[in-house]
């Protein structure tokens, strides 16, 4: 099966690298590396280099490959390397290159347990917690701003930065002398796919969403899970206008029961792991949508500068609001300069990108902006063109479009003395893509 | 001590210094040293750390100690070698301390194999350590063992390794079981294999523990990968279906794939039993299961669609992971699966949506997807949806191209598609526009209806444009040369600047279009077309392009009429219809590789894996590689035609057809036929463009030979003077002198001469003989006449003082030897005109006198540096200005007496290169 696993850096330095079975010869890292840059990073997951397969996942700065001789499963090898990331992540409390380096021993003991002669053994934190000897060096998370820049800055990672609690590496033994006091966090976090054509027509809809448990709690609770109406009755429409078109549940729920009633009963692993996945999709109107986005443009009478004049309409309820917002649309590549009074706005010269940040949008409000391209411009060139359309970035903390609900959340059996659990349950609708064509 | 060089090549990560400042926060930085070979040696860390590791005081401080593995570790993932330490780590393995002796065994392991002497120390704590109470400790010394790779020590080892297989506790089972194969794999002749299966099958079926059982499972299969019982298997895996974890279940998914009933409602029953794997969370579980499901229904073409139908929603939520990674590959399956059902996924284009922040190649893969889904009611959408991509240079060209191919085969759409290409064209980014072009261009030879707003185009032509779409208003300028009135003169400042242009492909395209234009406008047109055939068949390089104004040329010569019926051929006849092409592009073998990599590499394993690796899961291999072999030959025949793009499917086949059919003539001359009857034949491969191909292949493939064969005996002579010349005499060719010199020139030649075609020589014309310039009726029927003639002067035998075949210089030497020696001769001559530099070099190496380096061509101030070997090296440096042309002189060697001889030698270069 696979024959090596290596961690790279984005500099190409091999942080981690273990042989497991010895047959391949070829200098993997440097090879490996060579390829990603001469890519310019485009390169797709999986190649083929003289006879060795290179399987890849590139998340958080880093480069986790897989190599085999085989023709295995793309897939397999690609959900056990974010299995992997994701058990780094478990036992280090966060993912990026100091905490790997910092805890390189920790790593190898996880290897060691994980893959045996290139053979998948074990991927879950709770699993092989009793195996793991050393303790981890937590590694303070970098300032959110700079930890993952570009798409990591609306990701699932940074959802969890703030949470100090949820920060905590699994296996950090003083957690677990005192399990007096159990910890559960589950997160309903869905993400919004939503395309709208010029005309306000919306072309795609979609919701994705996972169920995630990250537990602190002592072995053997059974932890019970209410769901909404929305999130097991499949192709019946919700309040949004979406339906539930599918979803699959962690293995070690009962199916039935669920399909049944909506209540998934599950021992928590120690960890963090995702209970169910869902999708939903259908046709919304423009007007549930959580955004509406109107651009005007005036093409000014000189040639020194193009006003053009966004507004941002926000229909969620009016008590629920919408934090970090980030407006994105591109600007003629003459454009020199952006301002907007106001307003916290970037312009990036290179990519001819205006970013404009808006740090809370309170639901049922509007706002509008006028912005100001300075540059010189051609005249009687068409450029509404190039302002081809706006990409919306926001997260909605305890809302979901989906309307779904965790109606009731119980833990039953278990050690230690479990009353004095704290819950917490958080709901976030984050943008996966929110495109408006312009 | 090793050096470090030899844990690189063994594949270790490459030392890299930047990264080792801040990469352990406690420990030492690395000091690294450049040893006389350049490499880093880390003796001084490696011996401190020895030195540290020795010391009672560590010895007795645990914590201290265990640090001092741990910065061991460190130094060995680096690539750093270690082995110095192997005998203290080996006594530091017999501690209590577990992650220690992780650490330690970790450390065994990695250098065992490289040490099998030493290794042999370490068995005895192993195996002591195989008995230990605890199971972690025997587990991870069963897994240690197992890691070794050492045949030497399976003798040691087995008994200790088997023992494991009977332990109670489940972790130590389980790491037997692999050790076990590894062991098996290591030296089968060791072990008793038969017994050793037993004890597996009964593990297998037994064991209370199912990850026990999922480690056998993988060993068996590996043990015996082709002998296995199937049906009784199958029946056994199916039942165990559920027990399994995820990766139990992927792996028997791939063993069921296998062994697939023959009874119809067996087939019923398992697919039943496999349902709940579609539902799995895990996205490699639904493509096994997806496989599983194909493969039993193959040729059961109902039941397949049901298939279709019930694998397409979890595909889909596959497809929305948040890895893109996971969702390209899942893609990748999907397009797999259009191949077989293209209706399957109409409804559901959305999925297919590029997110905001999908990486490129994702993007790329789920445009082409979306490309495939078009129909007339769903094509505006896509269109709309491509045409955004269309305007984003990283995605530009392969939505243009789709857009292209989406008018080509719904000519419903061809309006809104045929609109939209226009609207690029305003572009001010020069990819989009010439990609747009390039669209254009093979629309309109399908749509004879878009001509009309060809003139519209035309002043799109920039100099800036990519050759894809320069050659394409090239093309529309010489098809429509009637309709446009500033078409000549566009053609014209093109024509002028020839020399400048680097593109074959618009140096072919605008060949074609000038004697298109000539023919419907000739006054305007005959200078400069004289001009432009002059310019490619004298001082051209490129082998087609010199070939096609050959073929222009003697068509002209031949026979005016005929050649304006070959030229000017109907648009229809320059059309390959493209369906047909895109299905040769087809992937219907690879649903036989679903769920591997095959998938995502868009080609079966055939083509990519060694044969070794390759284990033979498919019945289609055979048809496969049938389609595989005719796929390179479309590509290959297609290298110089209008497109550059990898697809197979650009649609225009002009260039194609001509281009190989230039073969011709080479082939006529080499048998010293006369152009007339090569153009008899060339007339009905014209006129048959849709067999042409064949027959081409065909007649291309002879004239190879042909060419080869009279120039094999040149190659083997080592003696070149008066035998060459007869042998010239014999076959009517001129002598290639550059084909004896070919092994030396390589490595020092910059210029890549020996690229050029072998009978390059026979091609070029001497200047006086052709008079284009004047009237193109007037030419001269003597073709056929010249070979004979050219060779003669080329052929002045070399000077005998110059040795043929010098030692190699380097260019290191080269460079020390120039400076050392003073200046022996220089002197400076004014030109009369400039050498061709590619010529004027290849004259000097046929004279042996070789080139170390030369300017690229083209700059203003010429520089060559040559050398050659008498009785010691001589170098010498020339340097030319291309606008005063003056030439300078500095000759410099070792033994100044034939100083004269090698002067002379180098003038007649001269002399030949600018008068010939």
């Amino acid at each position: 099966m696979f024959s090596q696993l290596f961690v790279l850096t984005e500099r190409g330095d091999a942080l981690i690298f273990r042989d497991y079975r010895g047959d391949i010869e070829q200098k993997c890292t440097e090879i490996f590396y060579n390829k990603i840059k001469s890519a310019r990073d485009n390169q797709p997951p999986c190649f083929n280099s003289d006879g060795v397969n290179y399987i890849f996942v590139h998340t958080a700065g880093l480069y986790f490959v897989l190599t085999t001789k085989k023709n295995a499963s793309p897939n397999c090898a690609l959900e056990f390397l974010q299995r992997f990331a994701c058990i780094c992540k478990d036992y280090c409390g966060v993912l990026n290159e100091n905490s790997i380096q910092q805890n390189f021993v920790l790593i190898y003991e996880i290897l060691d347990e994980v893959l045996n002669f290139g053979y998948v053994q074990e991927t879950y934190s709770q699993a092989i917690k009793p195996y793991i000897q050393n303790q981890p060096t937590v590694v303070e998370p970098y300032d959110k701003s700079t930890q993952f820049p570009g798409r990591a800055v609306f990701g699932l990672e940074k959802l969890r930065v703030g949470s100090d609690a949820a920060n905590r590496p699994v296996g950090h033994s003083d957690r677990f002398s005192t399990p007096k006091k159990g910890e559960i966090f589950s997160d309903i976090l869905e993400r919004l796919l939503v395309q709208v054509d010029p005309e306000g027509n919306v072309l795609r809809s979609e919701i994705i969403g996972t169920i995630t448990l990250r537990s602190f709690l002592p072995d053997g609770c059974v932890l019970t899970m209410a769901l909404s109406d929305e999130l097991y009755k499949l192709h019946v429409e919700n309040g949004f206008g979406t339906q539930l078109e599918d979803y699959n549940l962690h293995p070690s729920v009962n199916c039935a029961e669920f399909e049944s009633s909506g209540k998934l009963s599950v021992m928590p692993l120690v960890g963090e792991f995702a209970l169910m996945n869902y999708r939903m999709s259908g046709t919304v109107s423009k007007e549930r949508l959580p955004f509406t986005v109107e651009m005007t443009f005036e093409d000014s009478s000189t040639t020194k500068f193009i006003d053009v004049s966004i507004q941002i309409h926000c229909s969620i309820p009016s008590d629920k609001y919408v934090e970090k917002v980030m407006v994105q649309f591109p600007v003629p590549e003459d454009t020199q300069s952006v301002s907007c009074s106001g307003q916290t706005v970037e312009f990036s010269k290179e990519s001819d990108l205006v970013t404009w940040h808006i740090t809370q949008f309170q639901g049922g409000t509007t706002i509008r902006a006028l912005f100001k391209l300075n540059g010189l411009f051609e005249e009687n060139f068409e450029y509404r063109h190039e302002l081809d359309a706006v990409n919306l970035r926001f997260e909605i903390p305890q809302f979901l479009c989906s309307r779904a609900k965790v109606k009731s959340l119980r833990i039953s059996g278990g050690a230690g003395k479990i009353e004095h659990t704290t819950k917490w349950t958080r709901q976030i609708t984050h943008s996966d893509s929110y495109i408006i064509r312009l | 001590m090793l050096d470090v060089n030899d844990r690189v090549a063994e594949g270790f990560p490459k030392v890299n210094n930047s990264s080792g400042k801040n990469f352990f926060a406690k420990g030492k930085h690395i000091k690294t040293e450049m040893s006389s070979s350049g490499l880093c040696t880390y003796k001084d860390e490696v011996t401190e750390l020895k030195d540290e590791l020795n010391k009672a005081e560590n010895q007795r401080n645990p914590v201290k100690y265990k640090q001092l593995i741990q910065q061991v570790i460190l130094y060995m993932t680096k690539g750093i070698d270690m082995t110095a330490l192997f005998m203290t780590i080996v006594k530091a393995a017999a501690t209590k301390d577990l992650v220690q002796k992780k650490l330690c065994y970790l450390y065994l392991c990695h250098y065992a194999s490289s040490h099998a002497d030493l290794a042999l120390l370490t068995v005895n704590t192993l195996k002591r350590d195989a008995e230990d109470t605890n199971y972690m400790v025997r587990g991870l010394a069963l897994r240690s063992m197992g890691s070794l790779r050492l045949a030497s020590l399976v003798e040691y080892t087995k008994d200790a390794m088997l023992k494991g297989l009977k332990d109670h506790s489940s972790y130590v089972r389980k790491a037997a079981v692999m050790g076990c194969l590894q062991l098996y794999k290591l030296a089968p002749q060791q072990l008793n294999v038969e017994d050793l299966i037993q004890q597996m099958n009964e593990r297998l079926t037994k064991d209370k523990d199912i990850q026990v059982r999922r480690n056998c499972m993988y060993a068996l299969e590996e043990m015996l990968i082709k002998e296995k019982d199937s049906s009784q298997l199958h029946k056994f895996l199916l039942g165990k279906l559920q027990k399994f974890d995820e990766w139990g279940l992927q792996f028997t998914l791939d063993i069921l794939t296998r062994c697939r009933p023959e009874k119809l409602e067996d087939i019923y029953s398992s697919l039943n039993c496999l349902d709940v794997c579609l539902k799995h969370a895990n996205t490699s579980v639904v493509l096994g299961a997806v496989r599983v499901f194909l493969y039993y229904t193959s040729g059961l073409t109902e039941l397949r669609d049901d298939v279709f139908n019930r694998v397409k929603v979890p595909l889909l939520t596959a497809l929305s992971s948040k890895s893109p990674e996971i969702a390209y590959s899942v893609v990748c399956h999907i397009e797999i699966i259009l191949q077989q059902a293209p209706a399957l996924f109409e409804d559901y284009i959305s999925s297919f949506y590029c997110r905001y922040n999908d990486p490129v190649y994702l993007k790329i893969k789920k445009l082409g997807v979306l490309s495939k889904l078009v129909t007339e009611s769903n094509g505006k959408q896509i269109l709309d949806e491509l045409s955004y991509h269309a305007q984003h240079s990283e995605t530009a060209s392969h939505s243009i191209h789709h857009i292209g191919m989406m008018a080509l085969l719904h000519p419903a759409l061809a309006d809104i598609c045929i609109e939209k290409l226009f609207s690029f064209l305003r572009s001010r980014d020069d990819s989009i526009v010439s990609h747009a072009l390039a669209a254009l261009r093979d629309l309109i030879i399908k749509y004879d209806k878009y001509s009309a707003l060809i003139p519209s185009v035309s002043k799109h032509l920039k100099l800036d444009l990519l050759p894809d779409g320069k050659a394409s208003v090239v093309w529309m300028l010489g098809e429509f040369g009637e309709s446009i009135p500033e078409a000549p003169y566009v053609l014209e400042t093109l024509i002028d600047d020839v020399d400048k242009e680097t593109s074959p492909i618009v140096k072919l395209e605008l060949l074609t279009a000038s004697m298109k234009v000539f023919f419907k406008r000739p006054p305007e047109c005959q200078a400069m077309l004289g001009h432009l055939l002059e310019y490619c068949i004298e001082q051209e390089y490129n082998m087609d392009i010199r070939d096609r104004a050959l073929l222009y040329y003697r068509l002209l010569e031949t026979d005016v009429n005929k050649a304006k019926e070959v030229i000017c051929c109907p648009r229809s006849a320059q059309f390959i219809d493209s369906s047909n092409i895109i299905k040769i592009d087809s992937k219907e073998s690879l649903l036989d590789e679903f769920n591997t990599l095959s998938v995502v590499y868009g080609q079966p394993s055939s083509a990519f894996a060694r044969q070794e690796n390759l284990e033979v899961k498919t019945v289609a291999c055979e048809h496969e590689r049938k389609d595989n072999a005719e796929k390179p030959s479309m590509n290959d025949s297609k290298k110089v035609g209008s497109k550059q793009s990898k697809d197979t499917k650009a649609p225009v086949a002009v260039d194609t057809n001509l281009v190989q059919i230039e073969n011709e003539p080479c082939q006529s001359k080499d048998n010293n036929d006369s152009p007339k009857e090569s153009l008899a034949t060339l007339d009905q491969n014209i006129s048959n463009l849709e067999e042409s191909i064949p027959v081409v292949k065909d007649s291309s493939n002879q004239s190879a030979v042909s060419k080869s064969e009279p120039l094999l005996p040149v190659d083997d002579h080592l003696d070149p003077g008066d035998s060459n010349i007869d042998l010239q005499e014999a076959t009517g060719l001129p002598q290639n002198d550059n084909l004896d010199n070919d092994l030396d020139t390589d490595s020092v030649n910059p210029m890549g001469e020996n690229l050029i075609p072998v009978n390059e020589s026979s091609v070029l014309l001497p200047e006086d003989r052709i008079s284009l310039d004047g009237n193109l009726g007037e030419i001269e029927e003597h073709l056929g006449l010249e070979e004979n003639q050219i060779s003669a002067e080329d052929c002045v035998s070399p000077l005998r003082e110059l040795v043929e075949e010098p030692d190699l210089l380097s260019p290191e030497v080269f460079e020390t030897l120039w400076r050392q020696l003073p200046v022996t001769e220089s002197y400076e001559i004014q030109l009369d005109e400039l050498p061709d530099q590619h010529d004027f070099l290849k004259l000097l190496t046929n004279r042996r006198i070789y080139t170390m380096a030369s300017t690229p061509p083209g700059a203003e101030q010429i520089r060559y540096f040559l050398y050659a070997q008498s009785d010691c090296y001589i170098l010498c440096e020339v340097s030319l200005d291309s606008t005063t042309l003056e030439l300078k002189s500095a000759i410099k060697m070792e033994d100044p007496t034939n100083v004269h001889s090698f002067i002379e030698v180098f003038q007649n270069c001269l002399v030949d290169v600018t008068t010939s």
